[in-house]
């Protein structure tokens, strides 16, 4: 004997597929006094060389995934890294003021992101602000990453 | 040194694409490369230096390229700013 139910659809179909859980990493350091700056900007030299490697993977597997255009987002972030007055201020930072890396690159990419975000009349520039965020983030995890891996 | 000024006519003045060129083709040099906008001067070499410029249509900006290759550095970012249609 057949029974009938009566449903309205609340979806129009079901997907199996892997769960991702995001995680969003505790980027908190810190502030610490540091002896040996010379030490301390090599750590971040490390730190800037490995993300830059990481998004050169990223946006080779984007380009082939997304396409050129979606791609490009990665080459800016790149050029940030490269980019002598950033990676520069926290260099100096470091030399300066005994600070560790993560508080130097901290202080800078605020400085940077409030100087783009402060053009409230450039959509283009507030675009950059996101740019510098994201690039800084990455950075900023890695040197944790690295400060993991080279723990005894 | 090498000096040389532009009035920009770009519509979107020193940004994206022609700012990116800008900066790698002045990075090519030894040169110390400067840009100077409306009293401030940047470090062409840097992206972030050159954003933060918010250098727009009609503007007046002096670039200047101080070194062993400064003849070179300037001859390839007038060649850059003339084929971008930046000035």
């Amino acid at each position: 004997m057949t029974k009938e139910l009566k449903g309205i659809a609340a979806s129009d179909g079901i997907a199996v597929a892997k769960a991702y859980l995001l995680v969003e990493p505790d980027l908190s350091f810190d502030q610490k006094t540091i002896t040996d700056t010379d030490a301390e900007v090599a750590r971040l030299k490390d730190a800037t060389k490995a993300s830059h490697d990481d998004l050169q993977l990223i946006r080779d597997k984007a380009k082939e995934s997304l396409g050129e255009e979606e791609a490009q987002v990665f080459d800016a972030h790149m050029m940030i890294l490269d980019d002598p007055e950033f990676t520069g201020a926290i260099e100096s930072k470091i030399t300066d003021e005994k600070v560790n890396a993560e508080q130097a690159l901290d202080d800078v990419s605020k400085m940077f992101i409030a100087t783009f975000e402060g053009m409230t009349d450039n959509p283009y520039m507030q675009e950059r602000a996101a740019d510098v965020k994201d690039v800084s983030k990455r950075l900023m995890s890695t040197c944790w990453v690295l400060s993991c891996l080279t723990q005894p | 040194m090498e000096t040389r000024d532009y009035n920009i006519i770009a519509d979107s003045g020193i940004h994206a694409r022609p700012a990116t060129l800008l900066v790698q083709s002045a990075s090519k040099f030894q040169s110390d490369v400067n840009l100077a906008y409306n009293g401030k001067s940047v470090n062409l070499k840097s992206i972030m230096g050159v954003m933060s410029l918010g250098v727009g249509k009609g503007a007046d900006v002096t670039i200047t390229a101080e070194g062993a290759d400064e003849a070179d550095a300037i001859a390839a970012i007038d060649e850059t700013m003339k084929k971008e249609g930046l000035a």
